[in-house]
This record gives structure tokens, sequence and C-alpha cells, in this order.
């Protein structure tokens, strides 16, 4: 049973829920440039009809009102998507959808009784362009749903007008012309975000299948290569010693001293195998690199509380590429890399299920969920590139690890560049959810 | 699992997916344009309207055949078709007396957004622009010689041209901007290849060094505690079993053959490796009592029979080594889907933060062995008030075991 959730492992798994932003952070980022043009083109025409429709204004505050709530939902798209701050959340997702809606209310109202033509109202089309810009960033169903609930109130909204339209063709020829406005660009926002999740969720199943079937192929092969390093340090001296022993047949104070030095040399070493951690040999690996290629590295791994063994395997892959691009990186000084981890405090008892732990000792655990738990990640290295430069080749590692952490933040101060990012956990226990407190 | 796109796979899935998003465009248009000339049907003097409304259907149920197989011959037809419907629709609506001023209302546009929506059936976002510049183009076209037989004047078309511009941009965009995180993404994806490489090696070292601790490091210390003089048997048996499982090639073996075979009931106990593990202990001096539900030992699978005989061993050795007292508790507790067995001792208890390296043995040997079986272990213990350590490991039900037993037993 799971007591500890990740972050990504909480959020949006399943096609209906997933979006490209998360499941293919890179593409979402090589699509970004298309949200401020769509808001800029929402905007533009916002302002551009307001000045071609006025002498349809009667209320010049009220089309005031509505060009700013346009503009304001273009900003709030153009936030949300900004790849600074990803992912999209799903409350910028209910602003953008709201303040078109409030302009496109703002823009009848002013042209109330006195609007001409639905065709070239801005509210409508703008809502609709909107939706579709947020298809690299939200799940299909909400777009679809946003999509559905705005051409409602569009098509109603062109119903309450239809008296007074200069086109004489039955209403609900208007409600039909106000509803494909919205829904048109709205289900290809929809359907280019549900194509996209499938084609990705797919691949990653098959990459999934082909890895499992690589690593059941070289298993046998890991496994000798373990045995053999374990074997080849006890060769030097256990072995011989155990043997010699044996034959002797007899034990002298000789011997007991050199099997407590022994065992004092086994269990260092392996202590420190078992506090090394995935970030050691990414970091090992990076050295390995940096040496073959004639440098003397100094790179410096800190977490002695062995936080990163916390992380999922997403996030792993995505601090070890941002380690192996920095490293890569010209200009990087080989004696300057430190990553650190540190947090709030770690778990002590209770991590076994509630029901699981034996009444006499349920005093002992504190069944109250805990606040969520904190681990930050500081990457650090001194790296001779302009900043703006170092920015953009670093930006791709960025945008994933903004995906799959919290608040990530880079500095640069020339020639030291610092990545920080956070993971955050709940700690859950499931009996409680299920049972409620214990009595 | 696996971060983002492949290189090789971006081009063609985005082209599929931008090539679904303005079929979809299209389809919301023809359903639009669809519903336009039934409602004004119903009020106007119109000529070919079931030819008018068939054709928009007949373009409808291609667009949809042309979403669900994007080949060449499918978008020709849904062009060729498209040309006939944007003139009978065209014809038919502004041939309405008195309704339409002009050529460039939206309703008119319904049909030619949905012509250039064709999307492409190419593998790229350029040949996806050529199309929709084909369907365009063939729209334009056909919607003025639609105008030519009729009252009303020709007005460019707003409506279709920004659509066109605004899918070629998104298209061209796509097309290029990938462009620009290609170092990138092989990166990552190496980097989640190394993990997968990684996680694999790490199994096996942390089971590895579980094995060393229980083999070579137990014996070292045994050496180091005993008395000078000749070497007494069980302590020649014990080095002579040490050396050769440190000679024995197949350490890692997954599954040992002789457990294949799992007896039931007092049987399971007596064959479980809990049961070896306390026999060993109790040779070295040390008094264990057991009580609880042994048979349900004979619901674990060989794998983790092994690993919980091997862990409970480890909580034994350590009640040897550290508690300072001869006797220790075993309790065998068992759910439906949980066996669970706790090793009490009234000795020295020590607090686990206070506690320093020499926890190796409760670290690797004890938690880890279990947590890689999607068990977990809690350890109580205060100093002066002794130690619990209680190994919790997922089991299968009793009968689901016993009907597995019954198969294997008759096959």
């Amino acid at each position: 049973m799971k007591l500890v959730t990740t972050r990504t492992e909480r959020q949006d798994h399943g096609p209906s829920r997933a979006t490209q932003q998360r499941l293919d952070p890179l593409g979402a980022l090589a699509a970004w440039p298309l949200a401020p043009i769509m808001a800029a083109i929402t905007v533009g025409y916002a302002v551009l009809a307001t000045i071609l429709q006025a002498d349809q204004i009667q209320s010049p505050l009220l089309a005031a009102l509505a060009v700013v709530a346009m503009a304001a939902a273009g900003a709030a798209l153009v936030a949300g998507a900004l790849p600074a701050r990803a992912p999209f959340e799903p409350g910028m997702h209910l602003l953008v959808v709201g303040l078109a809606l409030a302009a496109a209310l703002f823009e009848q109202a002013s042209k109330w009784g006195h609007n001409s033509l639905i065709q070239d109202d801005f509210g409508q089309l703008g809502i609709g362009l909107l939706l579709l810009a947020l298809a690299p960033y939200r799940p299909w169903r909400q777009i679809a749903l946003s999509g559905i609930i705005a051409s409602l109130v569009g098509g109603a909204l062109a119903l309450s007008q239809a008296a007074y339209l200069s086109i004489v063709v039955p209403s609900g020829v208007y409600a039909v012309v106000a509803m494909t406005v919205v829904l048109s660009p709205a289900a290809a926002g929809a359907a280019y975000s549900r194509r996209i999740v499938r084609s990705i969720l797919a691949w990653q199943a098959d990459a999934r299948r082909a890895g499992a079937e690589r690593s059941e192929e070289t298993r046998g092969q890991v496994a000798q290569a373990v045995v053999d390093e374990q074997i080849a340090t006890l060769r030097a001296g256990v072995i011989p010693f155990l043997t010699d022993v044996l034959e002797r047949g007899a034990i002298s104070p000789r011997d007991i001293e050199r099997a407590g030095e022994l065992a004092a040399d086994v269990r260092r070493a392996l202590v420190e195998q078992v506090d090394s951690t995935w970030l050691d040999s990414v970091v090992a690996r990076e050295r390995a690199t940096l040496t073959e290629r004639g440098l003397a590295p100094l790179l410096v791994v800190s977490d002695a509380d062995r936080r990163a063994t916390a992380f999922g395997p997403d996030q792993r892959a995505a601090t070890a590429a941002l380690i192996g691009a920095i490293c890569g990186l010209r200009g990087f000084d080989p004696g300057s890399l430190v990553v650190q981890v540190t947090g709030s405090e770690r778990r002590g008892l209770g991590r076994l299920p509630y029901r699981a732990i034996p009444a006499r000792y349920k005093e002992l655990v504190d069944p109250r969920p805990r606040a969520p738990h904190v681990d930050t990640v500081t990457v650090q290295a001194g790296v001779d590139l302009h900043a703006r430069r170092l920015r953009r080749l670093l930006r791709p590692y960025l945008g994933v690890l903004r995906v799959l952490f919290v608040r990530v933040r880079v500095s640069v101060r020339h020639p030291l560049v610092t990545v920080i990012f956070d993971d955050e956990r709940v700690h859950t226990d499931p009996d409680l959810a299920e049972n409620g407190p214990p009595q | 699992m696996s971060l983002g796109l492949p290189g090789h796979l971006v081009q063609a899935t985005l082209s599929r997916a931008l090539a679904r998003a303005s079929h979809w465009f299209g389809l919301v248009c023809l359903t639009g344009a669809l519903a336009s000339v039934v409602i004004l049907s119903l009020v106007n003097e119109t000529t070919r309207l079931g030819l008018t409304l068939l054709s928009v259907l007949a373009m409808g149920a291609l667009l949809v055949l042309l979403a669900r197989h994007r080949t060449v011959p499918i978008t020709i037809a849904y062009l060729l078709l498209g040309t006939g419907c944007v003139y009978l629709y065209t014809v038919t609506l502004l041939g309405m007396p008195g309704v339409f001023p002009a050529s460039n209302v939206f309703l008119v546009s319904l049909p030619k957004m949905a012509m250039i929506m064709v999307g492409g059936a190419g593998s790229s976002a350029f040949v996806g622009v050529l199309w929709s510049t084909l369907g365009f183009l063939l729209a334009e076209a056909t919607v003025l010689l639609a105008v030519l037989h009729t009252q009303v004047p020709y007005r460019p078309d707003l409506f279709t041209v920004s659509t066109y511009l605004v899918l070629v941009g998104v298209m061209l965009l796509d097309g290029f901007a990938r462009r620009t995180g290609r170092t990138a993404q092989p990166a990552i994806h190496r980097a989640v290849r190394d993990d997968y490489a990684r996680l694999l090696r790490n199994d096996f070292a942390h089971r590895a060094i579980a094995r060393m601790h229980d083999t070579t490091l137990d014996q070292l210390v045994a050496l180091a505690r005993a008395q000078p003089g000749t070497l007494h048997s069980p302590m020649r048996a014990s080095i002579r079993d040490t050396l050769r499982t440190l000679n024995d090639a197949n350490w890692l073996a997954d599954v040992d053959a002789h457990a294949a075979e799992r007896p039931t009931g007092e049987d399971a106990w007596l064959a479980s490796a809990v049961y070896t593990a306390i026999d060993g202990c109790r040779d070295r001096g040390l008094m264990v009592e057991v009580s609880g539900d042994r048979s349900a030992l004979g619901r674990l699978g060989p794998d983790a029979d092994r690993e919980l005989g091997l862990a409970v061993r480890q909580c034994l050795v350590n009640v040897i080594q550290h508690a300072g007292i001869v006797a220790a508790e075993v309790i065998i507790d068992a759910d439906d889907d949980s066996v669970s067995v706790m090793v009490q001792d009234a000795g020295r208890g020590f607090t686990e933060s206070e506690s320093g390296p020499d926890r190796l043995g409760l670290r690797q040997s004890v938690r880890r062995r279990i947590e890689r079986l999607g068990g977990s272990v809690a350890v109580l213990s205060r100093p002066g008030a002794g130690t619990s350590v209680l190994l919790t490991l997922p089991a299968a039900p009793p009968s689901a075991a016993a009907a597995e037993r019954d198969e294997r037993v008759a096959p």
C-alpha cells in the first residue's frame, strides 16, 4: 500500500485528464508562442471591432469594459502559459474563460438594441480563439465543456438581440451563427488536446514495454556484474582470511583482531553503498565523463538524509538530464558543481497502514495527516557563458522540471548559475480516508 | 515514465493532432451550415434544397472518413465534393430573395472554412499547408462563380481568409518551433533509459549487499568475538557455509528451485524460511518463543518466504548482538491480504534517530528487503523498553493460496 504520493503521481493521469504540457513539456514549450499570438489577435480584433462599430455602441463605458475584460482574458492566457509558470493551472483556465465571457456580456450590453450583426461581434470569436489556444495546456474535456457552456451563453445572447439585427432571418439562425463561432475553435482545441495526449500515452506504453523487455534481457548480465563486483572486493581480504582460518582449524588473537578490522572495512563499504542514491550515480557518471575529457572534476552531492530516494522516475530523469546538460555546457567549470537536497523533517515511525499496527502500539502513532513534505534541490555551478545564452540553453530542461516539481527558480550571477526546485508530497493514510480517524 | 515524444515521432504526431483539430473545426462548421439551411428553408422559398442538404451531409461524411483514414484519394474526393457543395450551398443561400445583402456573411463562409480544414494527408505540417491552400483557393473561386449566378454583390470574405491564415500560421509554427528543442529531448530520453538501468542495477546491488551483510559481516563479527583456540564445529560449519555462499555464482537467482513446492498447515511452518531462521538463531543460544498463526506463512510465494526468513533472521541476530538479552518472541499474524511477523525483545531498545551507521542491518537487511516486495516495516522501540519490529508482506488471500496449491497438486 502506498502512503506517500508524489505530486506528479497525484495529478492528471489517464487520457481524459492529461495534458500535452504534462506529458510532453518540450512540445508545449515549442507551442508557447501561440498563446501570445492568439491573445494579440483576440485583443486586437476587440479594439478594431469596437472602433469600427462605434455607431452601434450605446454605452461607451460598457464597451470599454468589454475591451478591458477581453484584454485581461488574453493577459491571463499569456500569464498562465508562460513557460516560467508551467504548468497551466485550472484556476487560470477558469479565469480566462470567465473574463472572456464577461467581455462578451459587456459587449452585447454596450450595443443593446443597436447591434446590427452577430457575426462581427468580438466576444464569441474571442472566447473561441482563447479556448483554441488552451489546447496544449488543458485537458480536452475541460476545453470542450467550456466551449459548450460559452456557446450556449453566446447563443442565448444572440437570441435576445434577434429583434434588432439588420439581417432578417429566423432567430434560430442567429443562435447557430453565435454558437458556431465559439464551438468550432473550441472543438478544434479539444480534439487537438485529446489526440496528442492519446498519441503520447500510446508511445509511452510502447516505450515502457520495450524498456521492460530490455531490462529482462539484461537481467542476468546485470546480476552477474553486481555479484562479481561485490566478490572482487572480498577476494582481496575476507575470502583468503576465512579460507586460511578454516584450513588451520584454529583461531589466534591476531585472527580475532584481523576479523574485527575486516568487519569494520566491510561494514564501511556496505554503508557507503547503501547510503549512495541515484543522485550519487548520476554525478559519478558526469565525473567519469569529465575525467575522460582530461579534466579534474570536483562535483559534490550533499544529501545526508537520502531525500533523493523519494523522487519518482520522471523526476529522477529530469534532474539527471539537467545535471548532464550543465556539465556538458561550454564554459562549465569542472570544479564547481554542487547538488544539494534539503527539506522539511523526514517521517519517522508510522510508515505502515494504521490497520497493520498492533492495537497495543496504536497509541504511539499519530494518525493525523501531516503537512506536505517538501524537499528542495539546489543545483549550483560556475559556467562562463552570457546569462541570456545560458538561460536559453537550459530552458528546455527547466521546462521539464517545472512540470515535475514545484517552485522552480533560476538565478544567474556570472559565473554562478543556481537552479532550485521543490518536490512536494502529501502524506496520506488510506485507512483514515476509508474509515475515518480511529475511535 | 517517459518524458515527451522522441524526435522521429514528433512531426507525425503533431500532424495527426492538427489534422484531427481541423477536422473537428470543419465538422462543427458543416453542422452549423446544415442547421442554417434547414432553418432558413422553413421560411424562405428555396430551390435545390434537397440537393444542398445532401451535399452538406455527404461532405460531412467524407470529412469523418478523412479523419479516420487520411489518404490522398479521400482528401481529393473531399475537395471535389466540397467544391460542389460550396457552390450549391452558396447559390441556395444567396438565392433567397432579399435576405442577405452581400456574399461576405458568416453563414456563406461555413462550408468554405470546412474546405480549408482538409488538414492534409501528408505526414508533415508543410504538406498540410499545401492541402489547405488548395482548399482555400477552390472554395474562394467556387463562391465567386456562385455569386455570379445570384443577385447579391461579391465582397471579400474576411472569415475564411483569417481562418486560413491562422491555420497556416499554426501549422508552420509547429513545423519550425519543434526544431529548437531538438538537443534537449534526446538528452531527457537518455536520462529516462539510464534511470531504468540504474534501477535494475540498484535492485540487485541492494539484494547483494543484504546477502553480504547476512553472510560475510555476521561471520566476521562472530570470529571477532570468538575466543582464541581451536575452532569449534558450529563455527567451522558456519565458515564453510559462508565460503560456499560467497563462491556460489547464483547469488541473486530469483526463485529457489527447491522452494517451488509449498506445503500447507503445520508443514508450511516447518518448511518456511522463517522457521529455518529461528532454528538457526536457537542454535546460537537465543531463546525464541513463537506464537500466532504459523500456517499463514504458507500463503507467501517462494521469493517472499525467502526474503521474510532472511529479514527475521537479521532481526534475531540484532537481538543477539545489541539487545543484551537472550530471549525473543516471534508473533505471526495474518489478515486477508497480508501476513505479518513481529519480532519482539525486552532488551535495551534504542531511538531510531540516535542510532548511527551501525544500523545497516536493520536498514538494508530488513527494511529494504521487505519494501522491495511491497511490504512495510515498523520499528517500535524506546531506550529501556525493548524493541518490536513488525514486518508486513502482502499475501494471496487464504482461499486463493489454497486454490493455487490445489492446481499445482492436481494439474
